[in-house]
């Protein structure tokens, strides 16, 4: 309890840094927890046989994985200021990926389930389903196009036509003439929350796709930073410390990547036999590939005044070795830079895997990005309105993020006493 | 038994541009442990040169030992390998800087710095705060270099050379960045610490009269050499090289009310002037026509051709 209100303290020094990183890790703790969010397969149903969780069943290890991240994801900002955050950054993941590999282990590799399946056969059977009972590739094609529930104009009439006609957004659609299937666990046929970003011409719900849309946006923004990080802490440090043949060497590789279009990259390689199941860890090599020269640079530049500072020569004077003065004394006088070039990356990165995936080349129906909904529901304001509205939170929240860590890593900008 | 240090014949180039000039001619001394030697002299004529080269560790890579020997209880270092040579920093030569605003680390805590690399009996950040006089060591430990004053990052760093009981200490001007009654308490705390734990310390100062005050013996440098070299109580009473003698006359602290406090005509050489003879002859008062010919070597403590007399 001492410690809650120890973390909340420190949360009122820096209101702007705990709501940015409260914003990041709720977003990515969304994503890595989609299967629990938006999902057809319930995730617990009573069968006569016994019981079954059939939207964890469906899930491939290293899925598992990642949803047994979720809840540290979220609570990240209640952990990284409290006492233990060295114990749970490292412990948690540890756990994490020992309750998978048991779960592997006991239950066995993942179950193919077909879209829809369980709620078709469900019929009586008592069964719980996610907040958003609707998978990503779901379709329903008695309610294709269909507004946002909660908008007057979207409420249809047991025929399943229009009560209104004409859905004012729709440019005089036409209207759906069958009447609305309303499946196992899902809300009624006018229910405001029954499709609360609307459907897109299938019939799939908008919000479970915006969902794991933002799951693909986010890991591509994620997993391209993290890849440009370590190689651009690793080039940059090494051009930077040493300098001499390795600082003209990996300034000369800076230039040669920079010449390189990042778009052309990416287009090349999706191109080229990239896409697939793979296709979101294809793109966000590619473009850790092509971004690390940011990182690179900033590090050099730093490490190049570093290297003379006085408080360097002191911890030689300790005796302490290259790498030990690197790690510990040079690198986290570096870190400002290094986070918010980081940070802007991975919201540069989503936007331009948007910019691929709305020239078609990223990732393959019924997977989606935010870029591709975008894409894809260029008819209808509210298909194009929503996932765009994520993709902007999303960048904004990270780069926001950036800022707040940059000032919070320079301990002359820290408020307070020891 | 040998000196802890001994230093003899030591020359030390600089780079400048891409030329090298000699930063150091010459240079020797040896210093018991225990003892406390002040090196004074103005600025630019080659102290802190002289401090970095016993540990090899120059603010410009390309700075180097062209020759002389630097002998540490014995063991030479000028030709050791850079990799025992770094085994010896921090444990057996301990280094005080001037500025503890820049020595220190700004973003790591004051505890941790002073205790990294230390084994875990030795590493107590509180017990090596508090030995250097650290008024609230918690507070000190947890805080950040810029959260102290000026006087406790002296005094934190000053634990951070002390953690390791090195045998040999160097602190280049550790007070000149503070005001002059505190400068005093840290110069007492370190003398104190080295005579206590029976460690040699080589005090650089451009202020003669601190160096009277804290040090046993006194080596008084001009353009890169040493020109006098005594104790302290021998230099206060009767100084025997000209430059000394000035240097005295010229420190207001002991100029005697009525006296004039004398200031030293002319100027220092700029580094790698070439000169003959006497670097010191051109602000002479005593210099003769053989002066500007030859160069005085260091003799029995003085290299001067025309010492002042020694009182009876
Ligand atoms: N890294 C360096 N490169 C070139 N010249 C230097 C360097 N360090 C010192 N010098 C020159 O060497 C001379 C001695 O300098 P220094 O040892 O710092 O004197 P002090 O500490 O007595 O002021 C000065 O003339 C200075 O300009
Ligand atoms: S040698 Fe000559 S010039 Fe040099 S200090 Fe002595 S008297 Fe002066
Ligand atoms: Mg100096």
């Amino acid at each position: 309890m001492a410690e809650l209100r120890r973390v909340i303290g420190s949360w009122r020094e820096r209101p702007g840094l705990w709501a940015a990183l409260a914003l990041v890790c709720a977003l990515h703790a969304l994503g890595a927890a989609a299967p629990l969010v938006a999902n057809d397969a319930p995730l617990w149903m009573g069968t006569p046989a016994g019981w079954r969780w059939p939207a964890l069943e469906q899930l491939e290890g290293g899925e598992r994985f990642v949803l047994l991240l979720a809840p540290w994801i979220l609570a990240a900002p209640l952990w990284a200021a409290s006492r233990w955050r060295a114990r749970i950054a490292l412990g948690w993941p540890a756990l994490a990926l020992l309750v998978a590999l048991l779960w592997q282990l006991l239950a066995g590799p993942h179950v193919f389930i077909p879209a829809g399946e369980w709620k078709r056969e469900l019929g009586g059977a008592p069964a719980l389903f996610a907040p958003i009972p609707f998978g990503q590739s779901e379709t329903n094609p008695s309610e294709p196009w269909r507004p946002p529930t909660w908008l007057a104009s979207s409420k249809i009439d047991e025929q399943g036509r229009y009560e209104q006609r004409a859905v004012p957004s729709s440019g005089g659609l036409e209207l759906p003439a069958s009447r609305v299937e309303v499946r196992a666990g899902e809300p009624a046929r006018n229910a405001p929350l029954r499709h609360a970003l609307g459907t897109d011409a299938q019939g799939r719900d908008l919000f479970a796709r915006v969902v794991w849309g933002a799951r693909n946006s986010l890991t591509v923004g994620l997993a391209s930073a993290l890849v440009a990080l370590v190689l651009g802490t690793l080039l940059g440090g090494l051009a930077g410390w040493r300098g001499g043949r390795a600082d003209v060497l990996v300034s000369r590789a800076i230039e040669l990547v920079l010449c390189f279009p990042l778009l052309f990259a990416v287009l090349l390689v999706m191109s080229v036999g990239g896409g697939g199941s793979a296709a979101v860890w294809t793109i966000a090599l590619v473009l850790g590939l092509s971004g690390w020269t940011g990182v690179a640079r900033l590090l050099r530049a730093e490490l190049l005044r570093l290297r003379e500072a006085e408080f360097v020569l002191a911890a030689r004077g300790l005796g302490f070795s290259e790498l030990r003065i690197v790690i510990r004394h040079a690198l986290p006088n570096a870190l400002a830079p290094l986070i918010v070039a980081t940070s802007f990356f991975a919201g540069t990165a989503m936007l331009v895997e948007s910019a691929i995936s709305y020239l078609g080349a990223g990732l393959v129906e019924p997977e989606s990005s935010l870029g591709g909904l975008v894409r894809g529901g260029t008819e209808h304001a509210w298909m194009v309105i929503f996932p765009g509205l994520v993709l902007a939170l999303a960048v904004v929240a990270w780069n926001l993020l950036g800022e707040e860590l940059r000032d919070w890593n320079d301990p002359r900008l820290r408020g307070g006493g020891a | 038994m040998s000196a802890l240090l001994e230093i003899s014949g030591l020359c030390v180039s600089h780079a400048r541009g891409t030329q090298r000039f000699l930063a150091l001619e010459q240079v020797g001394f040896a210093l018991e442990a225990g003892e406390v030697l002040a090196v004074v002299g103005e600025s630019g004529s080659g102290k802190s040169t002289l401090l970095a080269s016993i540990p090899r560790l120059f603010a410009d890579p390309e700075s180097r030992i062209e020759a002389g020997s630097i002998r540490l209880a014995g063991r030479e270092l000028a030709g050791l390998p850079e990799d025992q040579l770094r085994a010896l920093r921090g444990s057996s030569i301990g280094l005080v800087f001037q500025d503890a605003q820049a020595a220190l680390n700004p973003v790591l805590r004051v505890g941790m710095q002073v205790t990294e690399g230390l084994s875990a009996h030795a590493a107590d950040a509180l017990a090596l705060l508090a030995r250097v006089g650290l008024p609230e060591p918690a507070r000190a430990a947890a805080a950040y270099p810029h959260q102290l004053s000026g006087g406790m990052r002296q005094r934190a760093l000053l634990a951070l050379a002390l953690a390791r009981r090195p045998k040999l200490l160097l602190a280049d001007e550790p007070t000149s960045a503070l005001d002059p009654v505190l400068g005093r308490e840290i110069l007492a705390l370190l003398c104190g610490a080295a005579e206590r734990e029976g460690m040699g310390l080589v005090l650089v100062t451009h202020e003669i009269g601190l160096a009277l005050r804290h040090a046993q013996r006194v080596a008084v440098m001009y353009a890169g050499r040493i020109v006098e070299i005594a104790s302290a109580a021998e230099l206060a009473r009767q100084p025997r090289h000209p430059y000394s003698a000035a240097l005295l006359a010229a420190d207001p602290a002991r100029t005697r009310r009525g006296e004039r406090f004398a200031a030293i005509p002319g100027s220092a050489p700029a580094a790698g002037e070439h000169r003959s003879g006497c670097a010191f002859a051109p602000r002479c008062a005593r210099a003769r026509e053989r002066c500007t010919r030859e160069r005085p070597l260091l003799e029995s403590g003085c290299a001067c051709f025309f010492p002042l007399e020694v009182r009876p």
